[in-house]
């Protein structure tokens, strides 16, 4: 049995479970707590004392500043996870919650753009610096649940329709929030955000008590090499906490609810799944993601924010990381966001100085522009031949690879022959034939359900093309699985 | 057997480190070049601008790097290949020294492909890479103004500096001068002075076009158009201020959405004003050849309805084959290319040797004031100990930099005002667009 | 289980109240849309006039684009993101064979030639690159879960944009091609541009539908989009179907790329996503998968849209798309299935 956090809910009962459950808890914490402090050493003291030749080619191909961009990145990337990879709703406007979060730090830590007031709140900026100057970390909660309700008024009105209607609307607000904030030297005669020069000179992040302990420390992490390098602490610490509560909330029983209605809305909502509050604390979840990334780039990154940066690319970008990851599995998408964060900011430039040093192509300049391209074709190729992205999640895998059942009816195999197939198929990889047979220990009833349940409760392939999620259920073991796990969730 | 979600994490970074090291000794030849945002134009000017140095480097003190910030992909590539190329040239001219000190030349790009544009985590990237890289002393851009206003408190917390900036495109007034709100103070955290340009601001350019427009054109009432970016605003602002004052009716004030279709209607509700004229403040990247055909569809020819533009519509062969252009009137903050060789001196010379060297003009107007940029930072360089803070001194103490017009590359003597980084002479050429082509029509004196 | 039984009983008082709320709501926006539009045609009549031209002239060209939208979705029930990005290459090639090749300059009865190999080359084109798309792309994913065709779709929409945005293709600005427009002009719209769009829209509105109504083929195309299954077990050739289907789809982003051409006289990368969403909200307004429907809600858009830039009492020109999108969200709210759609239930 697996001892990994990563497993299916039906075996994620973490807290009841004794022994390997509970040493696992701290496995990935600490794993990923040394690789940032690693990756910190490595810029801090490791690279100074590097030979030239290899500092210079870390410095040119992973730059701290890339580095800083990668986990920025992969807070957006989390975000999106949970309502593309656990909810199964496709977001195009992402980008709105990275602008709002955004414009929330420059409303709420920068000098001045059109105030003339003094606030500060806990923060590393001198006391007679004008402006809004509040604490990041208060910040970061702000923007987050700031973005968390426009995601719910955002959310609200077309959850009740298809899936790909919510596409739509999504993209639509994605290019209106841009709009609003290009406008927003003007609203009602109110200079809200700056307009089209939006808001400069944000405050870094303040360090506070480390500052006091240890003075090399700088008082503010703003743009500079320095603070750069201090920078992926504090953006690691923020990926960590992302990873976290993606990790638990997935677990728990909201999001066995995502996952249920990912599979199969119908299915879910007559297992009494409450749809809308499900699907709207999805959006929600992942909007205050898309805050706190939005928040960490004006903060970190950028140091100020224009609605220029936020436009439809950047939306694609962001699906591409959790499609090219592993939609719904956590670890994928971290690596798809570093992947691709690193491809689109220095990669492809690097890629192309390395082909002209091997070729002469001149590939440096034209590579990059083929960027659209390039991230285009990967998203059509991704879902051609590995849907299930780099590393898939189990489930993902699971649905994404078996083929349609209707599809085999409607060519005449026999349903009953093909649920054999596919078990027998699954059962050749271990855990998928224990967490099959975990589910029949349980409720020998339900572990018999497929074959019963095919008859009746799924209706013609049309119905079942009709509704949003627009899947069948996966066959064999993991809805028998899930299935158990609901019924255990309404029962407690 | 499935593999651990830590297990894969390490691997990959193991992966990753192994990659780095494998590609760092393929690397390590290209040496000083191997910056990740210096572009391929700056690595064959490194290479070009070290063996200038080693030249004539037998007495010449400590070398120094002076670097340019400008948007390489995009709309504004040619223009800025054209400036990057002409500074190089001027510094072969010059020998690549200034003073006691020899001058490195390095090319940062601020734009990113998938934008077409700058973009402004390439800014502050950039930003991070010029304090980084410790022989830097100055850096000649940005082109952009919102590009300007993320770099310049970078470069102004730098601990050695801070570090000179000086630019040879930013007309925005708030850089400089009091203008929004917080502006110019917020761009300057350690509250010392390190941002200079050699372009009069948009302010003076709308004057001049207001001044224009009043005495020369007679019109009386004008609609004022921006594009609703920083430029567009500021210069519509400062052209309705002043064609207020100037006794012009100001019928209404209007954005353009650069992403619409077609204007029809838009200059339709203009009509309805009975203007005489329209103030295009904005760039012409932002659809400003719809804006322009659909101009004249709405309201008739250029000279029954006047219409005016600021230098964001200037350098573009795109606007000039628009047989709608004819008859439009174009500022520019600064004298023409055409003007300043046809005035001779030292930037016909320079002109005609890059023609030479690459077989055309430089595009636009602006590479010539990146050279003025760089006579600036070579005159501080000069005077100063060759440290960050000393260049950046120089400028901004006693009498601050001063080139007198028998060498300014600009025609004209170029004097920084030590209090605030602007540029003492305020030049705005009034240019007439047509046979497609954009003419001089006379220097607007400004007030 | 209590809150769940607590939240079942709420659910059911607020259906009682849900529609009449919302009934109410809707009458008093569209009370409120036929008073703007009154006030406008009082306050300023010849902006009116000319606003309802300038609408006319953009709604037919959103209309075509809806058209092929409408037509894909109706189908295979796929939101094909790639069309206007497909429409505006086909506005590329459209510029680059009648002013490179063809050399148009000045459109005068001459140019009708000219006009009428161009629409053809382009809707083959169109046509041609549809088909491959779904052959190569959209086929494959038949079974598949609906996000991947739609992320297959907005990949490949992101391809076309990068294609179109190099240099040597259209560069990232917009690119204003020396096409000029003579004849009479009535508030600012040449007669003739109008002609031309409304001369090409509605035949090929005629020719879709009687398509779809009419012929043999249409009636396998009706069959696939109620069931694909039964349609096979029928003896229709699924697959071809759902090509035709493309082929027509891609034969009008053709035809719209043309008009868009002519009518602008100007090219961009942009363009595709721009219209693209404007046009899916034509569709969704006109009842996503009625033919006339998408004419109807394109028209309307159009209007719309000109009247709040050009009408006495709009928001302006930067407000547009905004605009737009608060239309799309006010149909989600109150009326999904569109002005000629059919509320459709799910059946289980």
């Amino acid at each position: 049995m697996t001892t990994t956090l990563q497993r299916p809910p039906a075996t994620g009962r973490g807290p009841r479970r004794s022994g390997p459950g509970a040493v696992a808890r701290f496995r990935w914490p600490a794993g990923y707590v040394v690789v940032i402090v690693l990756l910190f050493l490595l810029y801090q003291s490791i690279l100074p004392t590097l030979v030239t030749p290899v500092a210079n080619g870390i410095a040119s191909w992973l730059p701290v500043a890339t580095i800083n961009e990668c986990l920025m990145w992969a807070i957006m990337a989390l975000g999106l996870n949970v309502v593309v990879g656990y909810a199964g709703l496709l977001d195009l406007g992402y980008v709105a919650f990275w602008a709002l979060g955004g414009y929330t730090a420059g409303w709420l830590m920068a000098a001045p753009f059109n105030w003339t007031w003094n606030v500060h709140l806990a923060t590393a900026v001198p006391g007679d610096y004008p402006g809004t100057h509040i604490n990041f970390w208060f910040v970061i909660i702000i923007a987050g649940v700031l973005c968390a309700i426009l995601g719910i008024i955002i959310g609200a009105p077309t959850l009740r329709l298809r899936g790909d209607y919510l596409a739509l609307v999504t993209l639509g607000f994605g290019e209106v929030i841009t709009q609003f904030f290009r406008n927003s030297n003007n609203i009602a005669g109110l200079n809200v955000a700056g307009g089209d020069g939006g808001i400069s000179s944000i405050d870094g992040i303040g360090t506070g008590p480390f500052h006091v302990v240890d003075k090399s420390v700088p008082q503010a992490l703003s743009i500079d090499s320095t603070s750069n390098t201090y920078k992926i602490l504090v953006l690691g610490l923020l990926v960590g906490v992302c990873i976290f509560v993606s990790l638990r909330i997935r677990e728990g029983r909201l999001g066995r609810a995502w996952l249920a209605i990912r599979e199969d809305e119908l299915a879910a909502s007559m297992m009494g799944v409450p749809l809308v509050r499900a699907k709207l604390s999805a959006y929600a979840v992942g909007a205050f993601f898309g805050g706190i990334g939005g928040v960490a780039n004006a903060s970190g990154i950028t140091g100020a924010v224009s609605p220029s940066g936020f436009d439809f690319g950047k939306s694609v970008l962001v699906l591409l990381m959790v499609v090219l990851g592993g939609m719904g599995n956590v670890w994928g998408v971290t690596i798809g966001a570093f992947l691709l964060a690193w491809l689109n900011g220095n990669g492809l430039k690097q890629i192309g100085v390395q082909l002209d040093s091997w070729f002469g192509w001149g590939a440096e300049t034209w590579l990059p522009r083929y960027n659209f391209v390039i991230l285009g074709l990967l998203l059509v190729l991704m879902m051609l031949f590995r849907r299930e992205g780099l590393i898939p999640e189990k489930r993902t895998k699971a649905l994404l690879r078996t083929p349609n059942r209707t599809e085999m009816e409607s060519v005449g195999a026999d349903i009953t022959e093909a649920e054999a197939e596919s078990e027998a198929a699954e059962a050749n990889s271990g855990d998928d034939a224990a967490i099959a047979s975990a589910a029949r220990d349980v409720s020998p009833v339900l572990g018999q359900a497929p074959s019963a349940r095919d008859d009746g409760a799924d209706g013609p392939d049309g119905v079942v093309r009709a509704d949003g999620a627009g899947t069948s259920d996966g066959t064999g073991a993991d809805p028998a699985a899930r299935r158990r796990d609901e019924t255990g969730d309404v029962s407690r | 057997m499935r593999i651990r979600p830590i297990t894969r994490v390490v691997a990959v970074g193991a992966a990753a480190a192994l990659t780095l090291t494998g590609c760092a000794s393929g690397n390590s030849g290209s040496g000083t070049s191997s910056s990740s945002s210096s572009s391929s134009s700056s690595s064959s000017a490194g290479g070009g601008a070290t063996s200038g140095g080693g030249g004539g480097g037998g007495g010449a003190g400590k070398t120094v790097i002076i670097s340019t910030d400008l948007p390489l992909q995009g709309s504004s590539a040619s223009q800025s290949d054209s400036t990057n190329k002409l500074i190089q040239l001027y510094l072969e001219q010059v020998g690549n020294k200034a003073g006691n000190y020899s001058i490195q030349f390095k090319a940062y790009d601020d734009s990113t492909a998938a934008k077409g544009a700058w973009d402004d985590a390439a800014c502050a990237k950039n930003a991070t890479d010029h304090v980084a890289n410790k022989d830097e002393v100055a850096v000649m851009g940005t082109f952009n103004s919102g590009c300007a206003k993320i770099e310049v408190p970078v470069l102004n917390r730098d601990t050695t500096g801070p570090m000179l900036m000086v630019s040879h495109a930013n007309t925005n007034p708030g850089l400089t001068k009091t203008w929004d709100t917080g502006e110019p103070q917020k761009y300057y955290p350690t509250g010392k002075r390190n941002y200079a340009r050699v372009v009069t601001t948009d302010d003076y350019q709308g004057n001049a076009a207001a001044a224009f427009a009043a005495s020369d054109l007679k019109v009386k009432k004008c609609f004022v158009l921006n594009d609703n970016q920083t430029y567009g605003l500021g210069v519509a602002k400062s052209f309705a201020d002043a064609a207020q004052k100037q006794g012009i009716q100001i019928a209404g004030q209007q954005s353009w959405d650069a992403k619409q279709p077609n204007y029809t209607a838009l200059f339709q509700s203009i009509k309805a004003t009975g203007a005489d004229c329209v103030y295009l403040g904005g760039i012409y990247d932002n659809n400003g050849g719809q804006l322009i055909k659909d101009k004249v569809a709405v309201l008739g020819d250029n000279k029954t309805v006047k219409m005016l533009g600021p230098d964001g519509f200037t350098g573009y062969e795109d606007l000039l084959k628009l047989p709608q252009s004819e008859g439009l009137y174009l500022t520019f903050a600064g004298l023409t290319t055409e003007q300043l060789v046809k005035a001779g001196g030292v930037p016909a010379k320079l002109i005609d040797a890059y023609t030479k060297k690459y077989g055309q003009a430089p595009t636009g107007s602006y590479p010539l004031y990146g050279v003025a940029g760089v006579q600036v930072i070579l005159a501080a360089i000069a005077k100063s100990d060759g440290t960050r803070k000393g260049v950046t001194d120089a400028v901004f103490s006693g009498e601050g930099i001063d080139i007198p017009q028998s060498e300014s590359v600009t025609g004209k003597e170029i004097k920084i005002d030590p209090k605030s980084g602007d540029t003492t002479a305020k030049d705005v050429t009034v240019e007439l667009v047509t046979g497609g082509k954009e003419t001089f029509l006379k220097a607007q004196a400004v007030s | 289980m209590t809150a769940l039984a607590i939240g079942g009983t709420n659910r059911k008082a607020k259906i009682r109240l849900g529609p009449i709320v919302e009934r109410v709501l809707g009458i008093l926006i569209l009370l409120f849309a036929v008073y703007w539009i009154v006030i406008n045609a009082i306050d300023g009549p010849d902006q009116f006039v000319g606003s309802v031209l300038v609408g006319l002239q953009n709604g037919a060209l959103y209309a075509l684009v809806a058209l092929g939208y409408t037509m894909v979705y109706g189908i295979i029930e796929l939101i094909n993101f790639a069309h206007g990005d497909l429409f505006m290459l086909a506005s590329i090639v459209a510029a680059n064979l009648m002013v490179n090749v063809l050399g148009v300059g000045d459109l005068t009865t001459a140019t009708i030639l000219p006009l009428i190999v161009a629409l053809v080359v382009c809707m083959a084109f169109g046509a041609f690159v549809n088909v491959s798309a779904e052959f190569l792309a959209y086929r494959r994913l038949r079974t598949a879960p609906k996000l991947a065709p739609l992320m297959t779709a907005v990949g490949l929409s992101f391809v076309f944009r990068g294609i179109a945005q190099q240099d040597y293709i259209n560069g990232s600005t917009q690119k204003n091609w020396p096409v000029n427009w003579g004849g009479p002009i009535i508030e600012g719209v040449y007669v003739y541009k109008l002609l031309l769009v409304l001369v090409v829209t509605i035949p090929l509105l005629l020719a879709m539908t009687y398509i779809v109504a009419r012929t043999r083929r249409g009636k396998a195309m009706r069959a696939v989009a109620q069931d694909q299954d039964g349609a096979r077990l029928m003896g229709i050739n699924v697959n071809g179907t759902i090509s035709f289907t493309f082929a027509l789809g891609g034969a009008l982003a053709g035809a719209a790329g043309v008009l868009y051409f002519l009518v602008q006289t100007q090219t961009y990368y942009d363009t595709g996503t721009q219209l693209g969403l404007i046009a899916f909200t034509a569709a969704v307004l006109g009842g996503i998968g009625n033919l006339t429907g998408a004419v109807v809600g394109g028209v309307a858009i159009g209007l719309v849209q000109a009247l709040n830039e050009g009408g006495a009492h709009g928001l302006g020109s930067n407000w547009s798309q905004s605009l737009v999108f608060i239309i799309l969200i006010v149909l989600m709210v109150f009326k999904p299935e569109g002005i000629f759609g059919r509320r459709t239930t799910e059946k289980v």
